[in-house]
């Protein structure tokens, strides 16, 4: 059990069982669009630029965002929040730079998953099978730090177990995943966003109230001094570099992004949803923002001891909010939660049933494919429940493996390759293998004390596997140029 | 009406890898030597990526408006290069705020977050019928596509 901030009153038990049953009956309503594989793994050309919008921005901001960010900012000031402000306009960027390539593609070819388009794009089922086993770790990494938060904010808002907390969280959450899949999972989504952003009313409200907006009493702390209110945190100065370029430009790598821009109905939706999803993402970056300074605020003001364990900094600044307010506050985060672990749900599973036994030659027939994802969409947050729980040296190793990764193997593919008509199939391979051997071999280096980076080490992925996906595409030719498939070509005039 | 066509595709990419090696640089080596300017380096070399792939993206069939060019592209790279310079010139030191932050503060929420924030967000509703996808180029898109057998 831990430390409890919050005492759960009927305005958050009440609040959280009408959200979580409002969550369920969507998600059951969403199964009557789940009918083909497409629909189900991808929710393809099914939704409106509003729904893609406010689902991309729920899906993206998860427990690291309104648990792990606060926490961060309590730790080390602005240093994180490079993360934060630099995802919301990055997001509304993707949308610039891929959207209607990627929207293009499910018009050329059958989308369901991202592999998908990578296979068609290289014309290539190892770049189609390195891409999933990519996707498939990733997605299983995340989903099990979004165990360990889940049963964390479930234990501060029902007074439950950690482990009764993530059962409840999970089971009602894989309930109406089972029917409805990734349709199910963008409309959930789209609702929980639309929780989040009251939330952040309340946030918004809340800070004022208590700090009047003075962070001089935070400058002014021997406990904490200048470096938590300047621009670039107590963290090393690099730090900021590589969050603020990897955040932006890695948003348009993230699935959680990607796998909705094929999933948009018309490209006119193209422009509702990047600017709805960047506009809503950055409106939420408040959370991170406020729950942080206002735990600082609170620390420095003398009207609570230092915290023993920084994750805890945004439950300290809602225990400072009246009831009403908690509640909101504490739907949003559940919300932040549920939306994020539902797409991971079924982006590993459908890695799995469509992409990976598809790369080595098995193709599942189409009917067959929601079955076996049905299925897989029970163990596989088994799974991340038996790591997220029992995991230890390896949760902490692969819980780090999230955002970075993500981009690593997805601006080579995506960004680069959908925009540059000489990215070869070599090249991608060479980028893409790299990404998936060094992402884990970083984290287990540190991990065991033998070597680290002097900054975050997906900046060293990131940048090795878009260099060598560029020199290698520059000396080989396998689908690049005049060597891609001609159906494509008309992509590459969008 | 500025062209990009492969050949400038092929150089703004291969100049964007060099800026990510650039970056990898900046950040190892300031870090290691304790060289803080060539970590400020790093980050204009941050914001150039940024402008190279708006470069990649913003074009429809290889042609591109000078007004797309000042805005967003060079509109974001700059509102990045302020928020970085103002971030570097006032860490860790006790100054008057403005609304409320901190100097360094105040760069990095205003430049970089409502700048670029103005940059993609606002540039999308101001440019994305116009110029990044105008109805009769999709029509031409879906044209052709529907001309062709889909892809399996």
């Amino acid at each position: 059990m831990n430390e409890q901030f919050i005492q759960p009153s009927p305005w958050i038990i009440g609040y959280t069982i009408v959200f979580i049953l409002i969550s369920m009956g969507i998600g059951f309503y969403a199964s009557k669009y789940a009918k083909t594989a497409e629909q189900f793994f991808g929710g393809t050309k099914m939704f409106g630029g509003v729904t893609i919008g406010l689902a991309s921005m729920a899906a993206v901001m998860s427990a690291f965002g309104f648990i792990g960010g606060p926490g961060l900012v309590y730790k080390f000031g602005m240093s994180s929040i490079w993360m934060t402000i630099a995802c919301g306009p990055g997001m509304a960027y993707g949308y610039w730079i891929l959207a209607k390539r990627m929207r293009g593609m499910a018009d050329v070819t059958d989308v369901a998953t991202l592999p998908d388009i990578a296979r068609v794009r290289f014309n290539s089922q190892a770049v189609r099978a390195v891409l999933a086993i990519g996707l498939f770790l990733a997605a299983i990494s995340y989903l099990s730090s979004q165990v360990i938060g889940g049963g964390i904010l479930m234990n501060q808002m029902l007074g439950v177990s950690n482990e009764w907390g993530i059962v409840i969280m999970f089971g009602t959450t894989v309930a109406y995943m089972i029917f409805s899949g990734m349709s199910g999972s963008i409309l959930t989504d789209a609702f929980q966003g639309f929780i989040m952003l009251i939330a952040v009313i309340a946030v918004l409200v809340g800070f004022f109230m208590m700090t009047g907006g003075d962070l001089t009493p935070i400058m002014n702390s021997p406990q904490f001094g200048p470096s938590f209110v300047d621009g670039f945190g107590s963290m090393p100065l690099q730090a900021a570099l590589v969050f603020g370029l990897i955040f932006f430009v890695g948003a348009m790598g993230q699935p959680t992004m990607l796998a909705k821009m094929y999933s948009l109905k018309t490209p006119q939706d193209i422009k509702k949803a990047g600017v709805i999803g960047g506009l809503s993402y950055g409106v939420t970056s408040i959370v991170w923002i406020l729950c942080g300074y206002g735990a600082l605020y609170i620390v420095a003001t003398g009207a609570s001891p230092a915290l023993a364990k920084a994750d805890n900094a945004a439950f300290l600044f809602v225990s400072k909010l009246g009831g009403v307010t908690q509640a909101l506050v504490m739907a949003g985060l559940l919300a932040a939660i549920v939306s994020t672990s539902s797409f991971f749900i079924s982006l590993s599973s459908s890695a799995i049933t469509r992409d990976l036994i598809g790369a080595f030659g098995h193709e599942i027939p189409h009917d067959k494919q929601i079955r076996i994802g049905q299925i897989l969409q029970v163990i596989v947050p088994l799974i991340a429940i038996g790591m997220g729980l029992w995991g230890g040296r390896m949760v902490a190793i692969l819980g780090a493996l999230g955002w970075g990764f993500f981009a690593s193997v997805t601006i080579p593919t995506f960004a680069i390759g959908m925009l540059w008509k000489r990215c070869s199939t070599e090249g991608i391979l060479t980028g893409l293998v790299f990404a998936v051997i060094s992402n884990p071999a970083y984290l287990i280096l540190e991990n065991l004390k033998i070597f680290k980076f002097p900054f975050a080490g997906y900046l060293f992925c990131i940048a090795g596997a878009v260099v060598l996906t560029v020199v290698v595409s520059l000396f080989t030719k396998t689908s690049a140029g005049e060597n891609m498939p001609k159906a494509l070509k008309p992509i590459f005039k969008l | 009406m500025i062209t990009i066509g492969d050949q400038k595709r092929d150089v703004i990419v291969v100049i964007m890898a060099l800026l990510w090696a650039f970056v990898l640089y900046a950040a190892w080596s300031g870090a290691v030597n304790k060289n803080s300017g060539l970590i400020l380096c790093g980050f204009f070399a941050s914001a150039l990526i940024v402008g190279a792939f708006y470069l990649l993206g913003a074009v429809t069939n290889e042609k591109m408006p000078v007004s797309v060019l000042v805005y967003p592209v060079i509109f974001n790279v700059v509102c990045w290069v302020i928020a970085f310079v103002m971030a570097y010139q006032t860490r860790g030191q006790k100054l008057d705020f403005i609304l409320g932050m901190h100097p360094g503060m105040f760069g990095a929420i205003v430049f970089f977050w409502i700048g670029s924030m103005v940059a993609a967000a606002v540039g999308l509703l101001v440019w994305f019928d116009k110029h990044i996808l105008p109805p009769d180029k999709w029509a031409e898109f879906e044209n052709e596509v529907t001309q062709q057998e889909k892809l399996h």
